[in-house]
């Protein structure tokens, strides 16, 4: 056993860390993608089904008429709505009816998106409001003020 | 077999999508293309209405005829050969559905109809899906309201008719007419001060679209939404089948329930809507006792232990010195415990439902014989306003059989003499205030004439109050205190019953002024603003120095009250009424007991326990078997269905 074999030997052991750590620098060098949440959030889809919002036309007034189709297709039954009339004081949306109450809850939610395809004036839209967590049960009850857009006037 | 059918002259066969069919003669065809199996489209035609032919909606095609022809109008006769299928007929639906919604609003979203509304249903089914109608629609003020109850949206309004064929036929009034042609033709009430009508509210259930809607119930619900439970009425004696539709644990809206024997399909306005009472916020929901002259809500335990112990000290010194005053508006179920809580618990007579002396006799007529009666007086009261389904088969006698009828103040009336002159066939109808000798009288005159009396309680347990024995000489079915039934109960109850007969309510409430009772226990009524003397009255609850008031709000008798027990409604329990044709009614539990009120049963159940009773009653249904078990079969057949 010569000095050049015990080289030779040493090389051999040397080789196999540097070509892992060689594969280590190539992907250093490539783009990262951790994104620093909350700091960076990632763009989601245009078709992207989280929070409920409930819409209001350019006047100010709401769009949901309080007709509860989004609760009769909710498959997991998580939506109420108790209606009530529009008076000449008190005018919420077009027409008779308004939802006087408007709930839903976030726990029961599947985000399936079926009250958004019942509704027929466009009021209830599934957006990309993905923060949701909380820790107190009954704070997931999202009711019809934490999910209507502002009105005009207040922004 | 089929042979002596087919022969029979009454019958009549004929060919429907190539089903033959009998039926009897004069049946309409519409009718017996159900019976074939056959699926006709319809909105005017309704079994109990005459027909019109308004709506065109149920065309089919007939052999030999020239032109589609309406079902509903058509009487069937011999070898008819009928075509519900072709693509004609297909045709002609879908273009009468397209002419309807020509002027029918597409605000189906917000629409109380909506979901259970034929005309929507329809066009599912057969309408074309789309309209070459592009121009703007029929304009009206809307919605208007008729008169307290009913309003009408006269954009959707289709001119069935069926309103005004159900006001003008059944409910005999024809407080709605069609008012103008063509296509301004609306529904509008006749008379200039609204839609006049005890009836008013079966118009909006007839109505095929969302014209006629209620307006207690409007923007409430949607139809998917609520629970249906069956109950009876509990606003008059005679009973009505209803549906009761609750939603987060409040009443929405009552509708009629079938029952040929009893309503058929209808109910009058107060029984559909002045049910509101029980969503009311002025109920009081927790226990309250007297402390400091003030009443002061405790627990329930609290309540009960106070009422308990005055009563069983009070009872320990005379079984005389305590007294209930029982209901006409609880269950049967409630009125026997609390008849027997006083019976064994107290060993007390001093028990009574009544706010004055009435003579106690069974009707002679059922309900439904009196629609088929040949001369009908009514003695002293206007069934239209008291017992408002009486009249619609009064009205029913009148219109199909031609029967006279008269309501009248006094027994001597010429009327009543004409009515008899009449003999079999003839009704008279009184209520519980006739006198009895005027009653006596009456009865003789109606024996030799071989007619029918029929005396109506006014309230909707009064026959299961007397029946259970909340009587002061008579133990359930009727049974003297005195006589050999007596044993039976005491073996059955497990203690002596007293012999004697007690004090009847007014005796209890002139015994109470003079200070002679010690306890009274008030369920369900009140004496303070129903008996007819109320001074005595109200001298007497201030007087007794222990006064439990069992009730849903605060009464005027409540005012006296030492306890105040919080009584739940009857869609909040279940249990069976006694109309006033003594039919055993079972109602069920629509909702969840509001607040901490508890059903009268449940209350009546824990208090027994306190005063000794040896096994608790767990439901209406445990004292519905021991009252099956010890009644006559004649005054509760437990007919459960």
């Amino acid at each position: 056993m010569s000095l050049w074999d015990d080289i030779k030997a040493l090389a051999e052991e040397v080789k196999a860390p540097l070509t892992g750590l060689s594969i280590t620098d190539s992907y250093s060098r490539q783009p990262r993608v951790t994104i620093q949440y909350p700091d960076v959030r990632r763009p989601l889809s245009r078709r992207a089904r989280w929070r409920h919002v409930l819409n209001r036309y350019e006047n100010g007034l709401e769009k949901c008429i309080g007709c509860s189709l989004c609760a009769g297709a909710c498959p997991a039954n998580a939506i109420y709505v108790k209606a009530a009339e529009n008076t000449a004081e008190n005018r919420v949306s077009p027409g008779e009816r308004y939802a006087e109450q408007y709930e839903i809850n976030m726990i029961r939610c599947i985000f399936c998106g079926y009250c958004e395809e019942a509704c027929p004036t466009q009021a209830i839209q599934l957006k990309d409001i993905y923060e949701l967590a909380d820790d107190e049960r009954k704070d997931l009850i999202y009711t019809k003020e934490m999910m209507l857009t502002p009105a005009p006037e207040e922004e | 077999m089929a042979e002596t059918i087919t022969q029979a002259p009454e019958t009549v066969n004929l060919t429907i999508d190539g089903k033959k069919v009998t039926v009897p003669k004069g049946t309409l065809l519409i009718t017996a293309a159900f019976q074939a199996g056959a699926d006709v489209p319809y909105f005017c035609h309704h079994p109990r209405l005459k027909p019109a032919g308004a709506c065109r909606m149920c065309l089919v095609r007939i052999e030999k005829m020239a032109k589609l022809q309406t079902a509903c109008t058509v009487p069937v006769s011999e070898g008819m050969v009928v075509d519900t299928l072709s693509p004609e007929v297909k045709q002609a639906q879908q273009g009468i559905l397209e002419f309807l919604l020509i002027n029918h609003p597409l605000d189906c979203p917000i629409c109380d109809r909506g979901g259970e509304c034929p005309l929507q249903n329809m066009t599912f089914q057969y309408g074309p899906g789309v309209t070459r109608f592009i121009d703007e629609k029929r304009h009206f003020p809307k919605p208007v309201p008729l008169n307290d109850y009913v309003s009408i949206d006269r954009e959707r309004c289709i001119q069935c008719s069926r309103c005004t064929r159900f006001q003008a036929e059944i409910a005999g009034d024809g407080a709605l007419a069609i008012e103008s042609r063509g296509n301004s033709a609306v529904i509008a009430p006749f008379s200039l001060d609204g839609f006049q009508s005890h009836f008013s509210g079966n118009t909006v259930e007839l109505c095929p679209v969302g014209a006629l809607l209620s307006r207690p119930y409007r923007f409430q619900s949607r139809p998917w939404e609520f629970h249906s439970t069956d109950s009876v009425c509990s606003m008059c004696g005679v009973g009505c089948n209803i549906a009761v539709q609750t939603r987060t644990n409040q009443l929405m809206r009552v509708n009629s329930r079938l029952n040929e024997d009893v309503n058929e399909e209808w109910t009058c306005d107060t029984g559909k809507f002045e049910q509101y009472w029980v969503n009311s916020e002025e109920r009081i929901t927790t226990p309250m006792i007297r402390r400091a002259s003030v009443l002061k809500p405790c627990s329930w335990d609290e309540a009960l232990t106070a009422v308990a112990e005055a009563f069983s000290s009070a009872a320990k010194s005379s079984s005389n010195t305590v007294a209930g005053i029982g209901s006409t508006r609880t269950s049967n179920e409630e009125a026997y415990l609390f008849q027997r809580i006083f019976r064994t618990a107290l060993g007390s007579n001093n028990i009574d439902h009544r706010m004055h002396d009435f003579p106690i006799r069974p009707m002679e007529t059922s309900l439904a014989a009196i629609g088929e009666a040949k001369a009908i007086v009514a003695i002293g009261f206007d069934p239209k306003q008291y017992l408002p389904v009486v009249w619609l088969r009064i009205y029913k006698a009148i219109s199909n059989g031609n029967a006279t009828y008269a309501h009248v103040s006094s027994v001597d009336d010429p009327a009543v003499e004409a009515a008899l002159a009449v003999g079999e066939g003839a009704i008279l109808l009184t209520d519980d205030h006739i006198a009895s000798a005027d009653l006596d009288k009456l009865t003789k005159r109606a024996k030799s004439a071989g007619a029918k009396i029929n005396v109506l309680l006014p309230d909707n347990n009064s026959w299961g109050a007397i029946l259970m024995g909340v009587l002061p000489d008579r133990l359930p079915s009727l049974q003297p205190v005195g006589n050999g039934a007596r044993p039976k109960f005491e073996a059955l109850w497990g203690g002596p019953v007293p012999d004697k007969p007690g004090l009847a309510t007014w005796d209890i409430l002139k015994a109470g002024a003079a200070g002679d009772i010690r306890a009274l226990y008030v369920l369900g009524s009140n004496p303070v603003a129903s008996f007819p003397d109320r001074d005595l009255a109200a001298s007497a609850l201030e007087k007794i120095p222990f006064v439990v008031v069992q009730d849903l709000f605060l009464s005027e008798s409540a005012q006296y009250a030492n306890v105040f027990l919080p009584a739940s409604s009857f869609i909040e329990k279940a249990g069976t009424f006694t109309n006033i044709e003594g039919r055993v009614q079972p109602f069920g539990a629509a909702i969840r007991p509001v607040g901490d009120s508890k059903p009268d049963w449940q209350i009546l159940s824990e208090l027994y326990a306190r005063l000794g009773a040896s096994a608790p009653f767990f439901g209406p249904a445990d004292i519905a078997r021991e009252i099956a078990h010890s009644a006559d079969k004649n005054t509760f057949a437990g007919d459960r269905r």
